[in-house]
């Protein structure tokens, strides 16, 4: 197996509530290899998203500890080794989609000709190279993702953090960007971990598929999903494809019903 | 709509003039034998003048209690109470007091002036730096920004709209201000003089009042749609922008 580029042991995280606490998540151990693409799904509120953010050092676990690239989140953090997307764009509003995409480049101070250039190429890799000069407001809702991806490519970093970019678009777009981003995974060669709670997202674009269960979050399984590659619109009607959507609907619905999920589908 | 109401309610010249004799007060003869539209697009220059001092003094001060305290929570609660005080103060209990210090010259109405304006800047810039969203500054946390980086590129910019509304606000405000620090004794020029003098001589010739009035208000606008223009230049980022 390829070395792991993040290694999570024993997170568990709590948060303050009005009475007590609030357990997020409980007991996480996950390793992932360079260069995977490793989906993360459960039901809303299983904490999957509050994973993804203490990977990526946005918050602190309670107990436990993460590393990446051997090294503590925080550091690579500050290397800049994670380039993140939300599910909502977080586009600046007074930036136009090549100076959004700009952004990464301007705070680590890199060159100017790599600050002119770069954006033009991240922004063609994502189909958008007409629209470098248009500003959000004048851009779709997938279009304004696709632009949050190129400015998250944008340092090249080794890992892409994704919380749900798509969720909040349509099943056709989101269908259409999800081909698109595993034609920019093959070229960029990062590790993405990807939070949905979408299945059939979860299996089309993986290389493996976490499951987790409802609050507090634990892992219930872990899918590999062995669909060839590369994958594109006739993957979604290939037999093993359906298969794979069933084993992991049967591990997320196996363990809300406290069942092993083998006697589930 | 003047001349309707004026009708219908049957209102007396004295209580609200003809807009003929409105208009027609800026071309009678003053003592001095000037013109009236020239007598008052004077003073009316006059107090321009303080109002953009004023509105220049307020708005970079607002600002920059605004950055100050958007930085430390311990300096916003140290001294916004005091802030907020300032303002409950009115107007016309600090006008002479700083007249008296400052003299009766332009800066002191200047001052007066700033001292209206940079509330509204004060209380929307700092509400706009605080305003923006959580995975706007996570975003800028993943890429490992600095304070300074966050702050120039996105909180500074995030707040502009904030503090835009502010300056038209503030736009017209500073123009009360240099009017009312020109009211106290000793003030020789500005609309305020001329709305005291007017005051005086209502019942002899209240289109003159009536007149003074008009100017002051106009200059207000003049300042409002000034702010607007400037908007417009430099929030170019949006559709387009609601009017008022």
């Amino acid at each position: 197996m390829r070395p792991a580029i993040i290694d999570v042991r024993r997170v568990a995280k709590r948060f303050p509530a009005p009475a007590g606490e609030t357990e997020a998540l409980r007991d996480i151990s996950l390793t992932v290899a360079a260069g995977d693409f490793v989906s993360i799904i459960g039901p809303s509120g299983c904490g999957k998203s509050t994973l993804l953010r203490i990977i990526g050092d946005l918050i602190e676990p309670s107990t436990g500890e993460v590393r990446v690239n051997g090294k503590p989140p925080r550091q690579a953090r500050l290397d800049r080794d994670y380039g993140v997307v939300f599910q909502t764009p977080v586009l600046y509003d007074w930036r136009t989609a090549a100076e959004n995409v700009r952004l990464p480049l301007e705070l680590t101070g890199r060159p100017r000709a790599e600050r002119r250039a770069r954006p033009s190429a991240l922004l063609a890799l994502v189909g958008l190279e007409a629209f470098s000069d248009h500003y959000p407001w004048q851009l779709s809702g997938g279009m304004q993702q696709r632009v949050a991806i190129a400015r998250a490519l944008a340092l090249e970093p080794a890992i892409l953090l994704m919380d749900e970019p798509f969720g909040a678009l349509d099943e056709m777009t989101r269908d259409r960007l999800n081909t698109e981003l595993l034609h920019v995974w093959q070229q960029t060669a990062a590790t993405v971990l990807f939070v949905t709670h979408s299945i059939a997202e979860a299996v089309f674009l993986s290389t493996r598929v976490v499951v987790m269960t409802p609050r507090p979050g634990r892992i219930a399984r872990v899918v590999d999903i062995d669909l060839p590659r590369p994958r594109g619109e006739a993957t979604r009607t290939l037999p093993r494809f359906f298969e794979l959507v069933t084993t992991v609907r049967a591990s997320l619905r196996g363990d809300l019903a406290h069942r092993d999920d083998e006697d589930g589908g | 709509m003047w001349e309707g109401g004026k009708a219908l309610f049957a209102i007396p010249a004295y209580q609200l003039p003809h807009v003929h004799e409105i208009l027609g007060d800026f071309l009678r003869e003053g003592a001095g034998g000037e013109r009236w539209a020239w007598i008052m697009a004077q003073n009316a220059a006059y107090t321009a003048l303080e109002s953009v001092v004023g509105f220049g003094l307020g708005g970079a001060a607002g600002l920059g209690l605004a950055v100050l305290f958007a930085h430390s929570r311990l300096l916003e609660r140290g001294f916004l109470p005091y802030v907020i005080a300032s303002q409950t103060v009115p107007i016309l209990a600090i006008a002479p007091m700083v007249v008296v210090w400052l003299g009766t010259g332009w800066l002191s109405k200047a001052v007066i002036a700033a001292y209206l304006t940079f509330f509204p800047v004060t209380i929307n810039m700092l509400r706009g730096l605080r305003a923006v969203e959580a995975d706007a500054l996570a975003l800028m946390r993943a890429l490992a920004a600095t304070r300074r980086q966050v702050f120039c590129r996105l909180r500074f910019p995030a707040a502009l709209p904030y503090l835009f509304t502010a300056l038209r606000v503030s736009a017209t405000v500073s123009v009360i201000g240099a009017i009312v620090g020109e009211l106290p004794v000793g003030s020789r020029y500005g609309m305020g003089v001329v709305i005291i003098n007017a005051a005086q001589y209502y019942n002899w010739r209240p289109a003159n009042l009536w007149a003074a009035i008009l100017v002051s208000a106009m200059l207000g606008i003049l300042f409002y749609a000034a702010v607007g223009i400037v908007e417009r230049l430099i929030i170019r980022w949006r559709p387009s922008m609601p009017a008022a």
